[in-house]
């Protein structure tokens, strides 16, 4: 018979412990686990700013993609000279046509152009008084709406005589580790009659 | 043996390190997902939400389309019983919101708003404005559509030559009156434009500045709009039985009888091929032929006046002649522009005894198909002007050919001119309105909002 407090002298006084064995196998085996963390980790780190760039680029391409198609909604008139550019005719909830200040819906002329910049290609959008029909003075500042697209053939545009049109958008981001190539894609038919000319 | 057997050691320490490795690297994962799914299911939301908020628009503008009201009601809210609020600061007045829900759990609540004559300041009659916003999850988007209704419109109030998309005259061609477009004027040599004209924001006067013998004509830019025609019950309930019975062909010759044609007959009653369906033709391709109309609303796909031939209107009498529209036509397929209209040479359309009011050519058109009036009548200018009439076709072409001097008013979709053409137009045309059917509404502008709908006491088109 034992009570508790012999038992826990026997326990303290033991000189039993951990083989050299376990150790080293515990230890083979920490240093793994956390060999294997490190290396999540540190590819975490290491992919985290390439993942921001293509996050935002999304979310640039996504605000883009709305901004178009919600001018294109209320456009009168639209028109596009090739697959990168496009003029659209329409409400913009502004004081003034290229000013700042939010106001009750006016018309305006939006310009966008998309242009290759060495292997990427970037788009610009200027806001412009209708009576404007290309970028010029009395237009506001043109302003990059999006960059990073793998080519300018942004817009396929798709005229209805008699009828209004139907404007396609397509914002293609090149792949940067072979299979991650993003495409936004989107589309409006103009909801408001057309005005007379483009 | 006890060691063997024994719990301790490693074994829990180091499964816990690597549940808790695994949880970690499976979190990051997870919320880098749920981070990068936010922005889809916001876009999904957005596109959801602004769908619904089209659909309350429809909805509202087929309820009141479909719900048949006598004619004049128009400011009377759906559904009946509902009265619209106190008049707003811009001079409109709201019905109370209406609400329904899509399949798909999206919301939408829409108002109808009526614009009231203020002193001094008369709003457009026969005009609506409907706010839909919709929401899903939580996303809303709102929409401000302004619907028109051609019933009670004067639409030659302003001008009484209207090309929405454009006006265009060939040389030595002049226009008396005020003339609109959307789109530009387009002038060649010697032409005269003795009025106002309005053309479409951004546009210009080609070949301008116009130019006027008896004064300086002023140029505005600004939006021209033409509600569709409402043809009402005419393509059911009609005179069209009149031809050739009531309004007799005025030649009692034979030959002429046989060369009039309505509906596949002959003025004699025999089966004729030069017609179709609802298509009048007179002359066909020989002498003249004259028609009289006695009063009363036709209604017809085509209208041919062949060489020498004239439709009349009888003294005192006030005839309306709808062209119903290419697909209701059986025109669909056929090679485009349908010429729903064809005034050969020496041909004209004449009122005896009254002014332009007597007689209306409404024409229907289409969106999809392109159609054309055309009008060769090659009558001689600076004298009595015997084509005194309105013609108004805001999704039709109007070509008028050389030497044509036409009076009255014309509205078209395009309006252009050859050589040596004459328009004027008069202040009997300029008062006249569009047939006071029920109201039936189109689009006639769309414009999304900013911020959600406002409390029902308030305007609801703030922000659009």
């Amino acid at each position: 018979m034992t009570g508790p407090l012999t038992r826990a002298r026997l326990t303290l006084s033991s000189e039993e412990g951990f083989t050299l064995t376990e150790l080293i196998v515990a230890t083979m085996m920490g240093l793994v686990v956390i060999g294997a963390g490190v290396t999540v980790f540190t590819a975490g780190i290491a992919s985290q700013p390439r993942i921001d760039e293509r996050a935002a680029q999304i979310q640039q391409a996504r605000t883009m993609s709305e901004r178009i198609t919600r001018e294109l909604r209320q456009g009168s008139n639209a028109s596009s000279a090739n697959p990168s550019q496009l003029m659209t005719l329409t409400y913009v909830p502004r004081t003034s046509c290229g000013g700042t200040t939010v106001g009750p819906a006016i018309r305006c002329r939006i310009f966008y152009g998309c242009t290759a910049t060495g292997s990427t290609s970037s788009c610009i959008r200027t806001e412009c008084p209708p009576a404007l029909l290309s970028p010029s003075t009395g237009c506001g500042p043109p302003v990059t709406v999006v960059s990073g697209l793998t080519t300018d053939q942004v817009f396929a545009f798709s005229p209805r005589t008699p009828g209004q049109a139907y404007v396609g958008i397509r914002l293609a981001y090149p792949a940067e580790n072979g299979d991650d190539a993003i495409t936004i894609q989107d589309g409006v038919a103009l909801r408001n009659p057309p005005l007379g000319g483009p | 043996m006890v060691r063997a057997t024994g719990d301790g050691g490693f074994t829990l320490p180091t499964v816990m390190l690597m549940v808790f490795a695994a949880f970690a690297v499976a979190s990051a994962t997870v919320l880098s997902s749920l981070t990068a799914q936010h922005g889809t299911s916001r876009d999904l939301a957005t596109k959801d939400a602004l769908a619904g908020a089209e659909a309350g628009a429809h909805e509202a503008m087929l309820r009141y389309n479909a719900t048949t009201v006598a004619s004049g009601t128009w400011g009377r809210c759906l559904p009946e019983g509902t009265t619209p609020a106190a008049v707003d600061t811009s001079g409109w007045a709201w019905c109370p919101a209406q609400q329904a829900q899509l399949p798909d759990g999206t919301t939408y609540t829409y108002r109808v708003g009526f614009p009231q004559e203020a002193p001094g300041a008369p709003l457009p009659a026969h005009t609506a404005q409907i706010v839909s916003e919709g929401n899903t999850g939580g996303v809303t988007r709102r929409v401000d559509l302004t619907m028109r209704s051609a019933s009670g419109q004067t639409p030659f109030s302003t001008a009484g030559i209207v090309g929405l998309n454009s006006i265009s005259l060939d040389s030595n061609s002049e226009l008396h009156g005020n003339s609109a477009t959307n789109g530009d004027l387009t002038l060649a040599g010697n032409d005269e434009v003795c009025g106002n004209t309005q053309i479409g924001p951004g546009r210009t006067v080609i070949g301008g500045p116009p130019t006027c013998t008896t004064g300086t004509p002023t140029v505005t830019q600004g939006v021209t709009s033409l509600p569709p025609v409402n043809q009402g019950n005419v393509a059911f309930d009609n005179s069209n039985g009149n031809f050739f019975t009531v309004n007799p062909v005025t030649s009692t010759n034979a030959n002429a009888q046989r060369l009039a044609c309505f509906n596949g007959r002959d003025a004699t009653g025999a089966v004729s091929t030069s017609c179709g369906s609802r298509e009048l033709v007179l002359g066909n391709g020989a002498s003249g032929v004259d028609v009289t109309l006695n009063g009363g609303n036709y209604s017809l796909c085509k209208l041919r006046l062949d060489q020498g031939s004239h439709l009349f209107v009888a003294n005192g009498a006030k005839v309306t002649i709808y062209f119903d529209s290419p697909e209701q036509c059986g025109y669909s397929g056929l090679p485009q522009p349908i010429v729903q209209m064809d005034l050969n040479q020496n041909t004209s359309i004449e009122v005896n005894g009254g002014t332009s009011q007597n007689m209306r050519l409404l024409f229907v058109g289409s969106d999809t198909i392109a159609t054309k009036v055309v009008m060769s009548s090659n009558t001689t200018q600076n004298v009595a002007c015997n084509q005194d009439f309105i013609i108004y076709g805001p999704r039709t072409d109007i070509e008028l050919a050389a030497n044509s001097y036409f009076c009255g008013a014309l509205a078209g979709k395009t309006v252009s001119t050859r050589k040596n053409v004459e328009v004027s137009t008069s202040n009997e045309a300029e008062q006249y309105s569009l047939p006071g059917w029920v109201d039936h509404y189109a689009v006639d502008d769309f414009k999304e909002c900013a911020g959600p709908m406002p409390a029902e006491t308030a305007a609801p088109n703030s922000g659009c």
